[in-house]
């Protein structure tokens, strides 16, 4: 090694320098990393989806024949040079429905290949009966399918389902994807609500189709290119030039082979036909000798009838005669026996009488004894009285001898002999008074005495009356019981005679009823025989008829076969496969943000390391000069630095594009791989030309600045060189001439400003550097903004209404009437609005666009279930009669603006062409809004409801899920869909996206980073000497840091300002390109993000000048005293 | 009296096997308002000196009193403030701001300082009343160093420590900064510590320390110091 010293020198500066080099190392690292990474994307994006294409053999083309495909198509084709292989298959559009469930979906069924276009199962196996199918892995995640559930077809056509599939029920054993679905999206279909849901795979036996629907093509030489590219195109587009060579030739042969194959048809049916003619007649024939029998044998039964039934009527009249003697006797007996009871009374009373008299007699006769008693009792009273009136009288006597004794004696006071006296006659009166008593009574005894004696002979005569009354009534009493003995004998033989009246009542009654039911029978023989014959003769009328239908329908067939025409064959390649497209489209537009994107993050990158590399040969000026004295070339001094950038920018490079192909892309695509779920393994190769491309440019740079510096450096002479370089002079910088603001800066101020605009460079850079990152991490945010925009104002603003019900595919207007009512009645729905959407094509300038057609029936308060606005100005647009209001993002798209015309094609209808009266705010989907009243006058006719919107209630998910299940079982609802569902699965896209935008935001992140300690660490190696020196001076450490930060922080500030700017353009134009046909993204940034952005930035710019403060700390003061260098 | 005292100052570096004793025991002093100059040839150790005098580093043994204080044991911040308020710093190379001009550069010291002589006036002093604006690349080395000494000056220092003033200046201009420093000191009665390789002006000085491996080999005192103008080299 000649120049030994050389490489050394190289090394220990390396070394010594080891934070500038690896600072030149990350940032070109990052740098080409970041440029690498985003713009090989695209090319990834490509060769995944091509590896996916290859692996599942994906068709490069289809043929679809108007007549269908033959085997002898299919072996035409095959012999083609351009075909590698053909495979025919079928498919078929069906309604779907899982078994025991009312929701309805379209969808595709197609035969399962045998080698192309091969469907990856992911969970379960490949069906091999004919009743089992395999279910579309995104259909089956969005509606619960599992392995083992049923799918019930229906064809939602006019014909039936039978005539494609041989099965209308399928057991699901298997779930899968299929690479012509790559995307969410399985395109349009003419049955059902037209848009199709998902697809699935039956084995080709479950088809009974005779010819091929389509057929599949593997072109030559095409799996060895890149899908999407042109090479593949044009090695497609050959074999493509060869189908459509032989479909002329192919097609006359197909005609030829139906008419051929319809022919003999036509002579089979005819041959039928004749022997089903025969076969009719005869049995005809058959039937009519059939009814002849019947009508004789009601005849004959008809005659017996008659017969049994006079027999009856005889019958009755007898037993008639029996019931008119049997109540005569039963009148007589009653008449008898109310006879007896009325004697039996009489002699009742009779007996009364008697024993009432009776009691009188033995009364009287007491009476009698009791009246004699007290006679004699009276007698002996009267006896006593008079023995005492005796006594009285004896005393009396006494008193007299006293009295007449006492008028003797002289003393006898007069007075007591007066009294004495008047005793005695008092007593004298009373006895006479007596006597006349007693004398009295005596008469009234013989009186009495005498009444009783009369009474006992009254008595007698009484006593003697009774006894003769009681034997007249025991004469009376048995003559009675004689006359009841007689009577019950005669009931007796009565009831006997009844009883044989009823039974033959009885007999009676069962003849008629036999005789009813012969009638019933004769009836319903002659009715029978009624209809045979009507039968008869309509079947006679029928078949004659049919039979001269069949003749015509054989000569129709006959015509039909010969005036046939010629078929075409649709020869279709990827580019008509709508995801084929769609994620060829995304690849492009990744492509485009690869382009813009990473451009500046390079640029930033390349102009630091630039600024570092030059920075560093300035530094070493003097060494230069002493290597150029000491003789070494100019060559070998700059190759010194030359390597030295090179290994930074080399190993810095190749280990950026490595990580960045590598890792970028993943991310990227895994995101995407949300939306494009047929996607098979990312694959992320290393891609030597965006290797090169970017490290070329990273060297380039680098390399190109360092020979400049150094060229400008070595025209130098030596001796100069080994003097310090002249300083930078100070100048007055432009805000020094507006005085009043310069003089009220402060000193500090002052010095940082000219400090600032002093370095240009470094201030350039600085701002480029700051706003880049700020720039990136706004875009990274804005984006995500602008996508959550859609959902925040999609289904928050413009979509008011909660519920979208589909009324059922030829639902009457009283099962709509019904379901109305429901859902008036229904807790948590406050309003419903009935809507006429539709799927149709949209037409202006050329270009054609899918769109939802929506008109409401009665446009009041249609404003509360969507809200038409303009999205700048939020003025409301009003839907009248004198044109449509278009989505912003359909007429641009359309290239039309309000008061240009657009054509609607809805269905069979006729096209319209209509003005377009405004245009609202929109972000998914196309859509165009009409008033009723302008439908009316277009179409001819009021407009008649698809769907019923539904406002709710604040209600729950739980709420959503059970109201749901009751809609869909309402008979007029065929399908429902909740606005809360699409919110989520949108704002679920958003959260996906989340990665792309902290790839970002990391990115940036560390852009920022490496640039501001870059710069920081050339500002404070630059100025090394004045720092000492101010330190030298007395500065505190932290005197010194403001000294520097303030430079930084309105360099900061400054770039955050540019940041702004360039953040705005930048993600306007991201939006613009990244933008799909049918999403608009938010066009604004939220307050918020600036706020993100700017704060990341100026954490950044903290953390980096934290970092510094370290570095300021280590200068030395005692590079003060040495010259500069 | 005594502002300044060395005793057996030492300042060795040691990096690996090596011990360099840049400074081997250094005892001198310097008293108030003397013009004292420290001489010694390359690699003596005159400049470690100057820089543990200044506050710049740290002896490794030993002590330095300046105005009574043994700032020998102080630490980074004690010796900021020293540097702040003590010490006015003339270097070699002027070591101005380029991006200021004459009189912001004087400012920028006068800042931090607690008694600060007015800029301007501090400059005319130095005899540059009339480049008051104009920016380091503007002026001439000779005025270049009269505004780092005023920038010295202004911060009314107790001790001005000139490394080598004249050394990257020409004859006559290097004669006259020389004049201006013992003007300085003779007029404002300030202490000037002068660092030189040039043994010729030791006559100038009122005490002359001279250095040789590390140690002072001879301190002299002039007590008639003669007027730079009249010597001649």
């Amino acid at each position: 090694m000649k120049k030994k010293a050389l490489y050394k020198d190289i090394i220990r500066t390396i070394r010594r320098t080891l934070p500038r080099f690896l600072s030149i190392f990350f940032i070109v690292a990052l740098g080409v990393a970041f440029y690498s990474g985003i713009r090989v994307t695209e090319k990834d994006m490509k060769i995944t989806a091509d590896r996916q294409f290859d692996d599942s053999e994906f068709m490069d083309l289809e043929i679809i024949g108007t007549l269908g495909l033959s085997d002898r198509d299919l072996e035409a084709v095959k012999q083609l040079s351009g075909v590698v292989k053909a495979e025919g298959s079928y498919s078929v559009d069906t309604i779907c429905q899982k078994e025991g469930e009312q929701d309805e979906y379209v969808t595709k069924v197609m035969a399962a290949t045998d080698e192309l276009n091969q469907i990856t199962v992911t969970e379960g196996k490949m069906p091999s009966a004919q009743d089992e199918c395999l279910v579309d892995e995104i259909f089956a995640r969005e509606n619960g399918l599992e392995i083992g559930d049923t799918l019930v077809l229906s064809s939602g056509t006019d014909t039936a389902l039978s005539d494609t599939l041989k099965e209308n029920s399928y057991k699901i054993t298997g779930i899968g994807k299929s690479p012509a679905y790559l995307s969410m999206e399985r395109g349009s279909s003419e049955i059902g609500s037209g848009s199709v849901s998902g697809f699935l795979v039956v084995p080709k036996e479950a088809f009974c189709l005779d010819v091929y629907t389509e057929i599949y093509i593997t072109a030559d030489d095409a799996a060895d290119e890149l899908a999407y590219t042109d090479a593949y195109n044009d090695t497609v587009k050959k074999t493509q030039d060869q189908l459509e060579g032989i479909q002329d030739q192919r097609n006359d042969e197909r005609l030829q082979e139906i008419q051929d194959e319809a022919n003999e048809e036509i002579a089979k049916q005819e041959k039928t036909f004749q022997k089903e003619k025969d076969k009719a007649l005869q049995e005809l024939s058959d039937a009519e000798k059939q009814l002849e029998d019947a009508k004789k044998q009601i005849d004959d039964s008809e005659k017996t009838l008659s017969d049994s039934r006079k027999e009856i009527e005889d019958g009755e009249e007898e037993i008639e005669k029996g019931w008119e003697e049997y109540n005569n006797g039963l009148k007589q007996i009653n008449d008898a026996k109310e006879e007896i009871e009325k004697g039996r009374t009489t002699l009742e009373d009779e007996e009364k009488k008697l024993s009432s008299s009776e009691s009188q007699i033995t009364q009287q006769e007491s009476n009698l004894k009791k009246s004699e008693q007290q006679i004699q009792k009276k007698e002996s009273e009267l006896d006593q009285s008079e023995q005492q009136i005796d006594k009285q009288e004896k005393e009396l006597d006494q008193l007299e001898e006293q009295i007449t004794a006492y008028e003797k004696l002289p003393d006898a006071d007069q007075d007591t002999l007066n009294n004495m006296k008047q005793q005695l006659s008092d007593g004298r009166t009373a006895v006479s008074r007596a006597r006349q008593q007693i004398a009295s009574g005596r008469e009234e005894i013989t009186a009495a005495q005498k009444q009783v004696t009369d009474g006992r002979t009254k008595l007698n005569a009484a006593k003697k009356q009774l006894s003769d009354g009681r034997e007249e009534l025991n004469a009376a009493k048995k003559q009675l019981s004689d006359s009841e003995a007689e009577i019950f004998r005669q009931e007796k033989s009565l009831a006997s005679a009844k009883q044989t009246l009823q039974q033959n009542e009885q007999k009676i009654a069962q003849g008629k009823q036999q005789l009813e039911s012969g009638e019933k029978q004769l009836e319903e023989a002659k009715e029978e025989y009624r209809k045979g014959l009507k039968e008869y003769q309509d079947s006679e009328k029928k078949a004659m008829e049919e039979l001269a239908d069949g003749e015509k329908k054989i000569q129709d067939a006959k015509d039909e076969v010969s005036s046939m025409e010629k078929g075409s064959w649709y020869v279709l390649n990827r580019q008509q496969t709508q995801s084929y497209v769609e994620y060829g489209e995304e690849a492009a537009r990744i492509g485009a943000i690869g382009t813009v994107f990473p451009a500046i993050f390079f640029l930033v990158a390349a102009l630091v390391s630039l600024t570092a590399m030059t920075r560093m040969v300035e530094e070493q000026r003097t060494q230069i000069g002493t290597m150029k004295a000491l003789g070494y070339t100019g060559r070998d001094i700059a190759s010194k630095y030359l390597i030295y950038g090179m290994a930074a920018t080399v190993t810095g490079s190749v280990i950026g594009a490595v990580v960045g192909e590598k890792v970028l892309p993943k991310i990227i695509i895994e995101a995407y791989k949300m939306m494009y779920a047929g996607l098979g393994t990312v694959q992320v190769p290393l891609e030597a030309e965006y290797t090169l491309m970017a490290s070329g440019i990273a060297v380039g740079v680098v390399i190109l600045a360092t020979i400049s510096v150094c060229y400008k450096e070595l025209r130098e002479k030596p001796a100069q060189l080994m003097r310090p370089a002249a300083p930078k002079e100070g100048k007055r910088i432009f805000l020094e001439r507006l005085s009043f603001v310069w003089k009220r800066l402060s000193f500090i101020w002052k010095a940082t400003m000219r400090n600032m605009f002093r370095y240009k460079k470094r201030f350039f850079m600085m701002i480029f550097g700051i706003g880049g990152s700020m720039a990136l991490m706004l875009v990274g945010f804005g984006v995500k903004d602008s996508i959550s925009a859609i959902s925040d104002n999609q289904f928050q603003r413009i979509i008011q209404y909660d519920i979208s019900i589909g009324l059922k595919e030829g639902a009457g207007e009283q099962e709509k009437e019904k379901l109305l009512r429901w859902l008036s009645e229904k807790d948590g729905i406050t309003e419903t609005k009935e809507v006429r959407e539709m799927t149709v094509d949209l037409e202006a300038n050329g270009k054609t666009r899918s769109a939802s057609f929506i008109v409401p029936l009665d446009q009041d308060g249609f404003d509360q279930y969507v809200a038409l606005q303009d999205r700048i100005t939020g003025e409301k647009e009003k839907l009248g009669t004198d044109g449509v209001i278009l989505a912003e993002k359909t007429a641009t798209l359309l290239d039309v603006e309000p008061g240009d015309e657009i054509t609607i094609g809805e269905g069979e209808d006729d096209a319209v062409t209509v003005k377009v009266a405004g245009l609202t705010e929109n972000y998914m989907m196309n859509k165009v809004y009409m008033s009723p009243e302008l439908y009316q006058k277009l179409y001819g006719r009021a407009p008649e409801a698809t769907n019923i919107y539904c406002c709710t209630d604040n209600v729950s998910k739980e709420w959503e899920n059970t109201a749901g299940t009751q809609i869909l079982s309402q008979e007029g609802a065929g399908s429902v869909s909740f606005v809360s569902d699409d919110a989520q699965s949108m704002q679920d896209m958003v959260a996906n996206l989340n990665i792309v935008v902290v790839v970002l935001i990391v990115s940036a992140g560390l852009l920022a980073f490496v640039v501001l300690y870059n710069l920081n660490n050339i500002n404070i190696s630059e100025r090394r000497a004045e720092l000492a020196t101010i330190k030298v001076l007395g500065f505190y450490d932290k005197e010194v840091g403001e000294y520097v930060y303030r430079e930084n922080v309105i360099l900061t500030i400054l770039g955050i300002i540019a940041g702004i700017g360039l953040g705005i353009v930048l993600h306007r134009y991201v939006i613009m390109t990244a933008e799909v046909d049918l999403i608009m993204f938010g066009r604004s940034i939220y307050t918020a993000s600036y706020i993100y952005s700017i704060l990341l930035t100026i954490g950044f710019a903290i953390m980096i000048n934290f970092l510094m403060f370290f570095q300021l700390k280590k200068i030395d003061m005692v590079e003060s005293l040495k010259s500069t260098e | 009296m005594e502002l300044i005292r060395l005793e057996n100052v030492k300042k060795i570096y040691q990096s690996g096997e090596v011990i360099t004793k840049a400074v081997d025991g250094i005892d001198f002093t310097v008293e108030q308002g003397e013009f004292a100059l420290i001489i010694g040839a390359s690699g003596a150790g005159k400049t470690t000196v100057l820089n543990i005098l200044g506050g710049m580093d740290t002896a490794t043994s030993g002590a330095v009193f300046v105005d009574g204080e043994d700032i020998a044991g102080w630490n980074a911040k004690q010796l900021t403030k020293y540097r702040r308020d003590d010490i006015g710093f003339v270097f070699q190379f002027y070591n101005l701001v380029p991006n200021l001009t004459a009189v912001e550069n004087v400012e920028l010291a006068l800042q931090i300082c607690k008694n600060p002589l007015d800029a301007e006036e501090v400059l005319r002093e130095v005899g540059l009343g009339d480049r008051l604006n104009n920016f380091p690349a503007q002026l001439s080395g000779g005025e270049q160093q009269r505004v780092s000494i005023a920038r010295a000056l202004a911060k009314n220092p107790k001790l001005l420590l000139c490394d080598e003033p004249t050394g990257a200046l020409d004859y006559q201009t290097g004669k006259s900064i020389l004049k201006l420093l013992q003007d300085t000191c003779k007029k404002k009665g300030k202490t000037v510590i002068v660092i030189t390789h040039n043994l010729a002006i030791a006559p100038m000085a009122d005490r002359v320390i001279e250095i040789k491996n590390g140690k002072v080999s001879r301190i002299t005192k002039n007590e008639k110091p003669t007027p730079v103008e009249n010597i001649e080299w």
